[in-house]
């Protein structure tokens, strides 16, 4: 236990250097890029005298390495900067944009594994040939099918079609002011599509691991012994799918970044106010702040989702921490 | 049928349900912030033009009228402009409005630290505009010499002194909980998902007939075209490629207009190849512009011949067809201009230096590509070379404003959106080189006149004259080639009353007079 905590803190304090280092050459790279917040302005109504004026005031002038120790300076003191476009507090914009980034992405996880899971399972076990190609086949649909189309066949099939579904949004702005309840009714109506578009690739692609790891698993010794000992088939598949859980865990530690920044799509076709938007939008305006923020967080969810990813093999395979 | 738009106001029993009438627009995006100075969006403009307002308006004929102020005058000279102000009006929060407020606005857009591009609007050669206000309800602008598109900037809303005096301006929360003038008062802001703004009561004209209008962040246009069809919004911007299926929609009432702006393929005068203006003409020769109005448009826009809109006071009411397409001629212009074809590759030749260059073209804007790839093939029947460069936004605005001379770029397809002033100064005069807007190096001694003329004289009449004549010789001259004039297409569910005659300005001009028909 103690060796864990060690493993821990180094983990942790090897962190540091790694987000410094991301932050200095994206920063470094992001200057490179042609254009600054205020180059795209092409309005013969301003002069571009005016425009050095605020450059200075952004800070815009200095070189590459001062801005970014600026922002690094600022960074300690626990404040990530402001907007050059909206003036809005970058902190403020990222906690404004990710409950909804993160309930989406968690929301389509947990369909992801659950689903993934059982369709997985379902395909190795014992299922007739004709299903299991049948299965193993949608998977591979599912898996080759581009996020946005989905999306847009999802909307119009059950949104305009079938009218079961929102087409768009969080909630019902209509709603604004109403019982918490309600609105949040109304949010989890609204979330159905957009989880589905999101995870049915991922699912799919959890159930083709499952499905391999699963099926040479039914063929171990161990599950013979199992059902030679009389177990029953429920048992038996409970310890199958415990040993399946250990290449999912490497997974899930890759994921967990994608599942922040990947929704993008997802979330431009359904308005869905996540991250994303903000974020590719400060690309693109060369909001230097923004895109430092957004860059940060992502940086620090990578290193926690490995370090995650790693704990949580210590815990499922016994053979990994003491080998340390 | 119950209309979406009509919410039921408590989830309780017993109260009767309160029926409000909601006009829901789309935004394709959230706007940066909701302060009108500092803002540079046109999703901005549209929310703020409902929270604020101005000493002046711009009335449906696109002429300067007073808002908040109840009476103006110009000096003779064109250097005095006095407002008196209206008495009446209160901030949204309940205080009185008064020119100290003016003043303040002023301060904040002259103030350096004010990260504000709309600066330049008062600040005439260099020379910033002076204001002073002798008592609450009365204010004065000086000019130390007369500039006509002045009156248009004096549209600038205004911001209250009382909420923003001790605070930085460009993180002030006010910026995100705007309070104004305007009819509408503010209601909230829900990140990424929408805007919603409340009828103003004491509005000092007549109050709007809406309860409330939703602003709803929509980025996908297919989403939004939907969203259209399954009546969650009423009013949508149609592009012409939609225009087919909005049309069956049965609820929905299409509305075109002319818009202020053009676009056009700018040629770097610098570039050895575009010195010679037979070669200019030629490529405008080349070009069927109408073409690229019944394909790309889809008939939705018009041929500019001149570098102007249609819709401008300012634009000729009969205009001759300049450089019509003729690739005869075009041919016989390279061939005088000393250019052959080389009978291998077929491009044109002088000297052995080939007739090529390259067109930059903004990445992401599908029609502009697709004239572009037109264009390409239209001069290549003439025997020009065109390769095309598909670049970001960004990194071709670098281009353009290198400041270098000679910049290094040979052709650039863009458009321009015009104010409602017709001053263009900024974009033809040769000062404007290679630092300012004048990116293609024009010099022309005649029109650096007209242009210097048509901005000192305060009379529309005279300064028509002066701009007429500017347009002919720009047109003559082809440093762009002008092409086309896009319409815009607005679907509004059928509903929706008191819509403007379609104009340039839209057809929500008038925010009070829209209404909502009540029908089960």
């Amino acid at each position: 236990m103690r060796s864990m905590w060690r493993y821990l803190l180094t983990r942790l304090l090897l962190g540091i250097p790694l987000l410094i280092g991301i932050t200095a050459v994206s920063f470094f790279l992001m200057k490179m890029a042609p254009g600054d917040p205020l180059a795209h302005m092409m309005d013969p109504s301003i002069n571009p005298d005016m425009l050095i004026q605020i450059r200075q005031n952004l800070g815009l002038d200095l070189p590459w390495y001062r801005q970014y120790f600026h922002w690094l300076r600022a960074l300690l003191s626990g404040n990530l900067g402001y907007s050059m476009l909206t003036g809005q507090s970058v902190s403020e914009t990222l906690v404004s944009r990710l409950p909804a980034t993160l309930g989406l992405s968690l929301a389509s996880l947990l369909v992801t594994l659950v689903g993934g899971t059982i369709w997985g399972l379902f395909t190795a076990w014992k299922s007739p040939h004709w299903i299991e190609k049948s299965l193993s086949f949608l998977a591979i649909l599912c898996l080759s099918l581009p996020t946005f189309w989905l999306g847009m066949v999802l909307i119009i099939v059950f949104s305009l079609q079938l009218d079961w579904f929102p087409s768009s949004g969080m909630n019902d702005p209509l709603l604004y002011g109403q019982p918490f309840v309600l609105r949040w009714q109304n949010t989890l109506w609204h979330a159905v599509l957009p989880v589905t578009a999101l995870s049915i690739g991922s699912m799919a692609a959890i159930s083709r691991y499952v499905r391999y790891e699963a099926g040479s698993l039914f063929r171990q010794p161990f599950v013979l012994v199992a059902r030679a000992r009389g177990l029953s088939e429920r048992r038996v598949t409970y310890h199958v799918w415990r040993n399946s859980l250990l290449p999912m865990i490497t997974l899930l530690g890759l994921e967990l970044p994608g599942l922040v920044s990947g929704a993008y799509l997802i979330e431009y076709i359904f308005s869905w106010p996540g991250m994303g938007q903000v974020l590719l939008s400060a690309v693109f305006a060369r909001d230097y702040p923004v895109m430092m923020g957004g860059l940060l967080m992502t940086a620090v969810l990578i290193v926690l989702g490995s370090l995650l990813a790693d704990l949580l093999y210590r815990v499922a395979d016994p053979r990994i921490g003491k080998s340390v | 049928m119950l209309l979406s738009c009509f919410v039921l106001g408590c989830s309780g029993q017993k109260e009767p349900p309160v029926v409000k009438k909601t006009l829901r627009l789309r935004l394709a995006a959230e706007p940066g912030n909701l302060n009108p100075i500092l803002s540079t969006d046109v999703y901005a403009s549209t929310v703020e033009g409902m929270i604020f307002s101005g000493l002046l308006r711009v009335s449906s004929n696109m002429e300067m009228v007073p808002d908040l102020a109840a009476s103006f005058e110009v000096s003779e000279d064109g250097k005095r402009y006095t407002f008196r102000l209206r008495k009446d009006v209160l901030w949204h929060d309940g205080r009185p409005f008064t020119a100290a407020d003016v003043a303040f606005t002023m301060d904040v857009l002259l103030d350096p630290k004010t990260n504000t591009v709309r600066r330049s609007q008062y600040v005439i050669d260099g020379v910033p505009v002076r204001y002073s206000s002798p008592d609450p309800y009365t204010i004065f602008f000086e000019l130390h010499k007369p500039f006509a598109p002045f009156l248009v900037a004096l549209s600038m809303p205004i911001l209250p002194k009382h909420l923003l005096k001790d605070v930085d301006i460009n993180t002030a929360t006010f910026n995100r909980r705007p309070v104004g003038t305007g009819p509408f008062t503010f209601e909230t802001w829900q990140p990424g998902q929408f805007l919603m703004v409340q009828r103003n009561q004491n509005y000092y004209r007549t109050p709007a007939k809406l309860d409330q209008i939703l602003f709803k962040v929509i980025p996908d246009t297919n989403t939004a075209i939907i969203a259209l069809e399954k009546d969650e919004i009423d009013v949508l911007d149609i592009s012409a490629k939609d225009l087919g299926r909005v049309k069956k929609m049965n609820p929905i009432n299409l509305h075109t207009y002319d818009q202020l702006q053009y676009v056009y393929m700018g040629l770097n005068q610098k570039n050895p190849l575009f010195k010679d203006k037979r070669v200019r003409e030629a490529i405008v020769r080349a070009i069927d512009r109408e073409a690229l109005v019944r394909h790309i448009l889809k008939k939705q826009g018009t041929v500019t011949y001149l570098p102007g809109a249609k819709a401008s006071w300012a634009y000729p009411s009969s205009v001759d067809v300049i450089h019509p397409y003729d690739p005869t001629a075009s041919r016989a212009l390279l061939t005088e201009a000393g250019f052959i074809p080389n009978a291998k590759t077929g491009v044109r030749e002088k000297w052995g230096r080939p007739l090529s260059f390259i067109l930059m073209v903004p990445k992401g804007n599908l029609d502009r590509e697709r004239s572009a790839e037109m264009i390409q093939r239209y001069l290549k029947a003439v025997g020009i070379d065109v390769s095309l460069q598909l670049t970001e936004f960004q990194s071709l605005t670098q281009t353009l404003k290198a400041k270098q001379d000679p910049k290094p770029y040979d052709a650039a397809l863009l458009g321009w959106s015009l104010g409602l002033d017709p001053d263009a100064y900024t974009v033809w005069h040769s000062k404007e080189y290679p630092n300012g807007f004048n990116f293609v190096g024009y010099n022309n001694p005649k029109v650096d006149d007209l242009l210097s003329r048509g901005r000192t004289e305060m009379d529309r009449g005279k300064r028509a004259i002066i701009y007429h004549e500017m347009l002919q010789i720009l047109a003559e001259d082809a440093p762009y080639v002008f092409l086309y004039s896009p319409k815009a297409n607005i679907g509004v569910h059928k509903r929706i009353t008191g819509l403007a005659s379609p104009s340039p300005l839209g057809v929500f001009l008038d925010i009070e007079d829209i209404d909502i028909r009540l029908v089960k």
